[in-house]
């Protein structure tokens, strides 16, 4: 069966929403915009890995499935991540990353 | 009857407007997610986003996917995100700095990445297979309990790991006080 939309539009797409999401995740301050960045980058990627699996490997739906693993871990990472933006909301008062350097020398 | 046979043919030209609509709206949602100053805003348009890639998992017959993408994603990851910025929404005025100093860099290293990226992209030849695309639910289901089955059970420690690290971040520190006292 013939598609329509090559396989190029799709990598396309995801590359756009990947550069946008780490333009986010290197100039917002606010932690959980980050957070959000990333997701969006997360995002693309498995765009990319079912573009690949419909196209390359059809029968094999393995770009599927890698892409099932990656939602499940950026669940995790939101989760642990959110919980450790609130953690330190609630000792240092502030989520900005830049404010957040009692770690840095 | 093969699932080919009885899915809706249409035209190319509506498939084409169909991607390019929604890519066109996860563009601009996902620009709306990184400049929005208003952060509610910000996670409402990463929904809109996120609806648009369950939109085009679709259109790569994952329909599977696009319905966990939906859940998980639309219903879960959004709303724990929305809840953390209702948390914390205390520090989000109008007069606070949005970016910090390195924006410029960070412009010029994205876009240098996506003309990269669009460059190679636009070069390279994939080996690219005329079949069918495998059911997706069937396959998934199959290949998780089979071919998969030790990553998935994997992913059941993770999740546990996860939300085990996150109530016990979360959690008062009763202990130290009850120990000062």
């Amino acid at each position: 069966m013939m598609e329509a939309i090559p396989l190029q539009a799709y990598l396309f797409l995801a590359a756009a929403i990947f550069s946008t999401g780490l333009y986010g995740a290197l100039v917002r301050r606010n932690a959980i915009a980050v957070l959000m960045s990333i997701e969006l980058m997360l995002n693309a990627v498995n765009i990319n890995f079912v573009a690949f699996s419909r196209f390359v490997t059809p029968q094999l739906i393995t770009g599927q499935i890698f892409a099932l693993f990656v939602i499940t871990v950026a669940a995790a990472e939101a989760v642990v991540g959110i919980a450790l933006v609130i953690s330190i909301y609630r000792q240092q008062d502030t989520i900005f990353v830049d404010k957040i350097n009692i770690m840095k020398w | 009857m093969s699932p080919d046979q009885i899915s809706l043919k249409v035209s190319f030209f509506t498939q084409w407007a169909i991607f390019l609509g929604i890519s066109g709206v996860m563009i601009i949602a996902a620009w709306a997610v990184v400049s929005l100053r208003n952060i509610v805003h910000a996670a409402l348009c990463l929904a809109v986003t996120l609806m648009g890639v369950a939109g085009i998992y679709i259109f790569l017959h994952a329909e599977f996917l696009a319905a966990v993408q939906v859940l998980v994603y639309v219903g879960g990851i959004l709303v724990l995100v929305l809840f953390a910025v209702l948390l914390t929404q205390r520090l989000s005025g109008a007069q606070i700095r949005l970016s910090n100093e390195q924006a410029l860099p960070a412009v010029l290293l994205s876009a240098v990445f996506l003309l990269t990226m669009l460059y190679i992209l636009k070069r390279a030849a994939f080996p690219i297979s005329p079949a069918a695309p495998a059911p997706s639910v069937e396959t998934t289901g199959q290949m998780l309990l089979t071919v998969y089955v030790l990553p998935f059970e994997v992913a059941s420690v993770v999740l546990i790991a996860a939300m085990v690290g996150a109530i016990y971040f979360l959690q008062k520190e009763k202990k130290e006080e009850n120990i000062k006292k």
